[in-house]
């Protein structure tokens, strides 16, 4: 079965949310990618960054799984073979190279020609935001931004943030010499600032040009290592240009209304003109 | 939340069982599968306040889990 819905709010070039019965990797994301005409964008895109949520070494669903980024490869090469793709994490909880290895992200790239990109070792940019609300001086990857950005997260609550989807992926942008040392997590600064506020930060630094939630299995309760499985698994894909739709979308899926999310809330708000000083009005 | 306080006292008996070294793998196994369960019930129902204090008891959690190296925790 699948679904698509068309929602008012333009967050980002398009608003129509694919959500898709997971099958398999391979035809689920090709499904879910067909429904928003991605086929199409990718005729005038040269370059692509792809950024999973690896925050750890740690089995899907804690992070997103490899053989749903090699059906987003997949889509992308046959549909325009001349794109250069690069994959970008920072784990939270270990280095991101363990990561990449354990969870088979090496041997990805090796299989495709692609290049593997680790935060606490790119070029960075450093920008400011007189608005923002926990960064208004910021630095981060220079790749993420001369290409069309793609979050995959896996579908999962979080401990603090109630949900962990597409907009919170973003935390592994930061890099652990300007935004670890609060606490051993590399990217533990966000903690000192407020989760939320980094979140929405983060989200006016950089535009999220597709979101793509792994929702094959789905974590709830907890977005660590060893937190509960949904059982029956959720058998979901979702996917859309309005990174906050497609998250308002995870979140219901996973028991919540988006209201009762923090960042989520902010968001919407600010794009509403809602939000003054980070309270919403 | 007294089932927070609850969760560290439980806590501290187990990490004194493990300086103390008496622990047979199996047991300090189950009890941090138990423990674990116990924290995933109480995230539950628990405010944003109560939440940063489980998360930090999961992390300690996992962080047990890893350096004992269990293989259903670390597949």
């Amino acid at each position: 079965m699948v679904i698509s819905s068309d929602k008012d709010n333009a967050f980002s070039q398009g608003n129509k949310v694919a959500e898709v019965d997971f099958a398999d990797y391979e035809s689920s994301v090709s499904a879910a990618l067909e429904i928003i005409d991605f086929k199409q964008k990718l005729k005038s895109i040269s370059r692509v960054t792809i950024k999973p949520n690896l925050l750890e070494a740690a089995a899907p669903p804690c992070t997103t799984d490899v053989n749903c980024i090699e059906a987003v490869i997949k889509y992308i090469f046959k549909n325009n073979s001349n794109i250069k793709i690069s994959i970008i994490e920072g784990s939270g909880g270990c280095d991101t190279q363990e990561s990449y290895e354990f969870l088979g992200y090496n041997k990805l790239a090796r299989k495709y020609g692609i290049k593997i990109l680790d935060v606490d070792s790119c070029r960075l940019l450093r920008l400011t935001n007189e608005n923002a609300l926990a960064y208004r001086e910021i630095y981060l990857p220079e790749d993420v931004f001369d290409s069309y950005f793609i979050s995959v997260p896996s579908l999962k609550d979080h401990t603090i943030t109630t949900v962990t989807l597409g907009l919170k992926n973003l935390i592994g942008l930061l890099p652990k010499k300007h935004y670890g040392g609060y606490w051993s997590y590399n990217r533990s600064d966000v903690h000192r600032v407020g989760v939320d506020k980094a979140i929405f930060d983060l989200n006016n630094y950089i535009k999220i040009d597709l979101n793509i939630i792994d929702g094959r299995i789905g974590q709830y309760g907890s977005h660590l290592r060893g937190g509960r499985k949904f059982s029956p698994a959720k058998n979901l894909i979702i996917a859309g240009y309005d990174a906050l739709e497609v998250d308002k979308k995870g979140a219901e899926i996973l028991g919540h209304r988006w209201q009762d999310v923090e960042h989520l809330k902010m968001i919407d708000a600010s794009l509403k003109c809602e939000l003054k000083n980070g309270k919403i009005k | 939340m007294s089932e927070i306080s609850n969760i560290k006292n439980r806590l501290a008996i187990i990490e004194q069982k493990i300086s103390q070294h008496e622990y047979s793998k199996k047991e300090l196994e189950d009890d941090i599968k138990d423990i674990t369960k116990q924290i995933h019930n109480a995230v539950d129902s628990a405010n944003k306040e109560q939440r940063e204090e489980l998360n930090d008891l999961l992390m300690l959690i996992n962080y047990i889990k890893t350096k004992y190296g269990f293989k259903w925790f670390l597949k």
